[in-house]
């Protein structure tokens, strides 16, 4: 609490006194980004023992501190100290180089994300063009192009996992990461599919800018196709990072370890942080972009405060990061409480789910957004009090209406195509399903 | 044709399960199952022999883990572990004759002994070293079951982990002996059974006389009464 304090002042500091940017620049990167986020992973490890053993009817971690609190430094304490060991074959440099790029890809999309709400300048509205105060958010780069900029980073991610597995010249590595790279490109596009109704919505690609929009006009979840998105915003990047009921690619009941086989100590300790500081960054990115960050529900109650005293903006940068991690918090439960519950998902069903359900819900999804844009975001463009009751409740009921159409629609015509497949694969093989009757299709051909 | 419904239904499944686990049994409080205000504490256990003993049965609700060195589960009386002699409380005389029997039925071959020897060099029924190689045994208990005179009998010790393994593991008299109190401790049942009082009386009896001959035999007598 005492980083983030001196954080926030050093943010301060450098927008009230522009000459010395570098004393926030230094206080994100080794205070935020080298000490508070990577400790802030190590107790998502440990809750996730916690609520994972909850889940079983288990204690969970209690040995080591109160509560087992000091397990995770434990932990990463006997990876420091194992051996560091390099395959004598393996290309070393690469070798090397891939879980740093997965990390740093988990640490650039933290870069853009705002904790609380900064302060207010004025600046122009991106739907009429008129001046008005906007929230500056408090984060470590305002990018005016953070969506772009998001899905950039977050691709790096899969480079590194390839790498890792290509690098390490083992052909249960390879296989392993090719797996790995195929389900992260198939589930990229759903996830950045997702995103595009909040950038409609609310004509920015800066996450400061989707941030004040939500204040000003509530949260994008609380609409029928801004829940929708929010859903298979979560669902693709279960698939992202690599979580369960999407975690074939360390499948660790089935496989030795996929992509990270030939790694041990500190470098698989480096993957380690970075699955789970991935997790913490979507989660993040999914409360920027539909939860309202750190608005406090249903109202817009720091905005109005913002921008007069710095005492009163600091306070109130503390109350909107503590509700910002709140959300983080109930997410990454999320996160936990899927994987304590959902089997894993068979290859080919996984591949089949992200491009004959996902995406086109979707692309339906998109259609169903921009039928709310019309109703209720563009009639009311730049008046101060938004969207009337009923024209909001109109628009809801539209497209609440359509949303449950397209999904009970792209989940009828799913199923219809597994049947059919399976109907005429039986009917060309002949006999019952089974891996006897499947090696025999080959010789009739 | 369900839409999703099982899913859902499954996730409110575990997340019953969650909240159930702080709503009753031992999760609820910060307490132990044994009891105690543990797990906030730095480094404080039960003293060794002293630790709560608990039961997990099948009306155990919520948290049901037993945090093993601190607390323990109920060792049943049937429970066995290593072979130990027994020694009577009255005279604190070894019930072993050293007949050799444990060691001829023993399957992995783990007990030797040597025989005591008179004054003369005549074989007394006493065994003057007694060993068994704990870690070749298999805690089959068939020395207790063949033993004439009770004199070996299961412990219930399973503590029994060492440092080094070629001279600490291979059990003497010295190791094995306990007394009669201690067994009678730790198999209640079977210490009170008919069956048991009358074959420790006939044994005492037994032995007395065969060493009272074995003295008389060899010549100038030790009486011993």
């Amino acid at each position: 609490m005492n980083g983030l304090w001196v954080s926030i002042v050093a943010m301060k500091m450098a927008a009230l006194s522009e000459p010395v940017p570098w004393v926030a620049w230094f206080l994100w990167l080794f205070v935020g980004f080298a000490g508070l986020f990577p400790l802030l992973v190590a107790y998502i490890v440990w809750g996730e023992r916690k609520v994972a053993a909850r889940f079983q009817d288990r204690i969970g971690p209690n040995r080591v501190g109160p509560f087992g609190l000091l397990q995770s430094i434990a932990d990463l304490v006997k990876l420091l100290f194992k051996e560091d060991f390099t395959p004598a074959r393996a290309d070393f440099l690469i070798h090397a180089l891939a879980p740093v790029l997965m990390l740093i890809s988990a640490m650039l999309s933290l870069a853009v994300i705002p904790f609380g709400f900064g302060s207010v300048s004025m600046r122009n509205d991106p739907v009429t063009g008129v001046l008005r105060p906007t929230l500056t958010g408090f984060s470590a780069v305002d990018l005016p192009s953070g969506v772009p900029y998001l899905i950039a980073v977050s691709s790096i991610a899969s480079l590194g996992l390839f790498l890792a597995g290509w690098s390490s010249r083992n052909k249960y590595a390879l296989l392993g990461s090719m797996r790995s790279v195929a389900q992260m490109v198939s589930y990229e596009i759903p996830q950045v599919l997702a995103t595009v109704p909040i950038v409609l919505w609310s004509g920015t690609l800066s996450l400061t800018g989707i941030l004040d929009r939500q204040v000003e006009t509530g949260w994008y979840v609380l609409t029928p196709p801004g829940f929708m998105a929010f859903v298979i915003f979560m669902i693709s990047s279960f698939a992202e990072v690599n979580r369960a009921p999407f975690d074939l690619p360390e499948a660790e009941s089935e496989l030795i370890a996929g992509f990270h086989l030939e790694y041990s100590s500190m470098r698989f300790g480096l993957f380690f942080l970075a699955e789970y500081m991935s997790m913490f960054a979507v989660c993040c990115i999914c409360t920027t972009l539909f939860l309202g960050g750190g608005a406090i529900p249903f109202l817009a109650f720091p905005r109005g405060l913002l921008g007069g005293y710095v005492v009163v903006d600091l306070f109130l940068n503390l109350i909107t990061i503590l509700v910002f991690s709140l959300k983080v918090g109930l997410l990454i439960f999320l996160f936990f409480w899927v994987r304590a519950t959902l089997p894993r998902m068979r290859v080919d069903r996984l591949m089949a789910f992200a491009w004959k359900l996902l995406i086109p819900l979707c692309l339906v999804n998109l259609l169903i957004a921009a039928i709310w844009f019309e109703i209720v975001i563009r009639p009311v463009a730049g008046r101060p009090d938004g969207p009337g009751f009923l024209q909001w409740w109109i628009g809801f009921g539209v497209t609440a209406l359509l949303e449950v159409l397209a999904f009970f629609g792209a989940v009828w015509l799913y199923r219809q195509d597994s049947e059919h497949s399976l109907k005429t694969w039986r009917s060309s093989t002949g006999s019952k399903p089974s891996i006897i009757a499947w090696r025999s299709v080959p010789t009739k051909v | 044709m369900a839409f999703g419904r099982g899913l859902v239904v499954g996730h409110l499944v575990t997340l019953r399960r969650f909240v159930r686990t702080f709503m009753v049994g031992a999760g609820r409080t910060w307490q132990r199952r044994g009891g105690g205000p543990q797990r906030v504490d730095f480094f404080q256990s039960p003293e060794r022999g002293l630790e709560p003993v608990i039961e997990q049965t099948d009306e155990t609700e919520g948290i049901f883990t037993v945090e093993y060195p601190d607390e323990r589960l109920k060792v049943h009386e049937r429970f066995r572990v290593l072979p130990v002699l027994v020694y009577d409380d009255a005279d604190g005389g070894i019930r072993c004759t050293s007949c050799n029997i444990c060691a001829k039925v023993c399957p992995p071959q783990c007990i030797w002994m040597t025989h005591a020897q008179g004054p003369d060099g005549n074989p007394v029924p006493v065994p003057e070293d007694f060993f068994i190689d704990m870690d070749v045994c298999m805690n089959c208990g068939l020395c207790a079951e063949y033993c004439p005179f009770d004199a070996i009998k299961m412990d219930q010790n399973f503590e029994l982990a060492n440092y080094e393994r070629h001279q600490s593991h291979i059990f003497s008299m010295q190791d094995l002996l306990v007394s009669s109190g201690y067994y009678a401790e730790t198999h209640p049942e079977a210490w009170m059974s008919a069956d048991e009082q009358s074959e420790r009386a006939k044994a005492s009896k037994k032995k007395n006389q065969r060493l009272q001959k074995a003295l008389s035999s060899s010549g100038d007598v030790p009486r011993l009464d």
